[in-house]
């Protein structure tokens, strides 16, 4: 694998994209970005002192599948040996200290035919807070970033190739979910915010939130808890 | 023809790979007829290239299908279909955009993960079956393209 370390780029995922064309597998690394960007385009804070990691594979569309929980199951779980304090995930993709938003994972593919160009990106709030109702790990954490950042590359890597079954992702998810059954919701659907009471997931990791008395499944959106059940 | 020259004749019929011969001399008449390698070989043939169009047509309706001279392309994976990067973008194509091979015609979302479909032909964009921000499912016709 390639791993390329920078003091600043645009963004590390439209860096691995790019180098993708001459790899097969890249890892980019860099200490700030200047279009840091999440999902729907929205702006990743970049500071200097946090984690901003890409790395990118080609592989089989089949690949794609549950791969975010992969990543998921396989990043937090390695986190959570090493931190203290109660780390949780948060539908679709974030982690969660405390509470607070510790980081993000955006992936995206570009898809033609069978095969795709895949880039997990991570950001991870190491040093710095990028909002104030986010968390950074350095405190809660014994390891330095630059430890860190190794083993998020292994972890992904490990993800990207590991076969783990529904069962065991289904149930990793359901133990360290910060959303909990009839919690009250409101889903950012980016056109428009729906309310509702969460009501569980699907087998395919949508989301199940009741409006009105009606269950509904989502596969996308930004979900927040606006109070216990 | 006797015997010697009959069977001089059946070596060169068989060693020339010849599968008809028909000799006709003064009131003597002779016809070889290669018959069961030929219907052999014929049937092997159509079998083998029936295999291969069926081989070609479920390569290429896994995400695409030709009907009517348009190409549907269709959804590789369940999620939520975008027809722009961001909501304040402008949207990929549109009824009517010329595409080349490459381009990139929507996102589909699933699970965070932002999958970008690319075009696989030349061609212009006729219909576009979801709206935005719609799921969609596996196998859900996304386009019709006109081919180039």
């Amino acid at each position: 694998m390639k791993i390329i370390r920078l003091k600043s780029i645009d963004s590390t995922n439209k860096e691995a994209f790019r180098l993708l064309n001459h790899f097969q597998r890249v890892a980019i690394l860099s200490e700030t970005q200047t279009e840091g960007y999440g999902r729907n385009g929205a702006k990743w804070h970049s500071f200097k002192g946090n984690i901003h990691l890409s790395v990118g594979a080609i592989c089989k569309i089949a690949c794609l599948d549950t791969l975010s929980i992969r990543v998921l199951y396989h990043v937090f779980s390695m986190l959570k040996k090493e931190v203290k304090g109660q780390l949780l995930v948060k539908w679709p993709n974030d982690i969660l200290l405390n509470g607070e938003k510790a980081g993000g994972i955006l992936i995206e593919s570009k898809v033609k035919g069978d095969n795709a160009m895949v880039v997990v990106g991570i950001g991870l709030n190491y040093e710095k807070k990028p909002l104030n109702d986010s968390a950074c790990l350095k405190d809660a954490l014994t390891m330095s970033r630059e430890e860190v950042e190794n083993m998020l590359m292994e972890e992904i890597l490990n993800a990207i190739d590991s076969r783990l079954s529904m069962k065991t992702l289904f149930e990793f998810f359901l133990e360290n979910s910060y959303l909990q059954k009839g919690d009250e919701v409101t889903l950012n659907r980016g056109d428009r915010i729906l309310k509702g009471r969460f009501v569980g997931f699907t087998e395919k990791f949508g989301i199940r939130i009741d409006i009105d008395g009606n269950t509904r499944t989502f596969y996308s959106g930004e979900v927040k808890k606006i109070r216990k059940s | 023809m006797n015997i010697k020259e009959i069977k001089e004749l059946i070596e060169a019929f068989s060693k020339n790979g010849l599968t008809k011969l028909e000799l006709t001399r003064g009131d003597f008449s002779i016809k070889l007829k290669k018959e069961y390698s030929q219907v052999q070989s014929s049937v092997n043939n159509v079998v083998l290239s029936e295999q291969a169009v069926t081989d070609e047509k479920v390569k290429q309706s896994e995400h695409v299908e030709n009907e009517g001279g348009l190409i549907y392309i269709k959804s590789p994976i369940i999620g939520t279909f975008y027809r722009a990067p961001s909501p304040d973008a402008d949207p990929y194509v549109e009824v009517g955009s010329k595409v080349k091979k490459g381009d990139v015609l929507c996102i589909v979302e699933a699970m965070k993960i932002m999958n970008e479909i690319e075009s696989e032909y030349n061609g212009e964009i006729v219909k576009i079956f979801p709206k935005n921000a719609e799921p969609v499912e596996y196998g859900q016709n996304l386009f019709a393209l006109k081919p180039e």
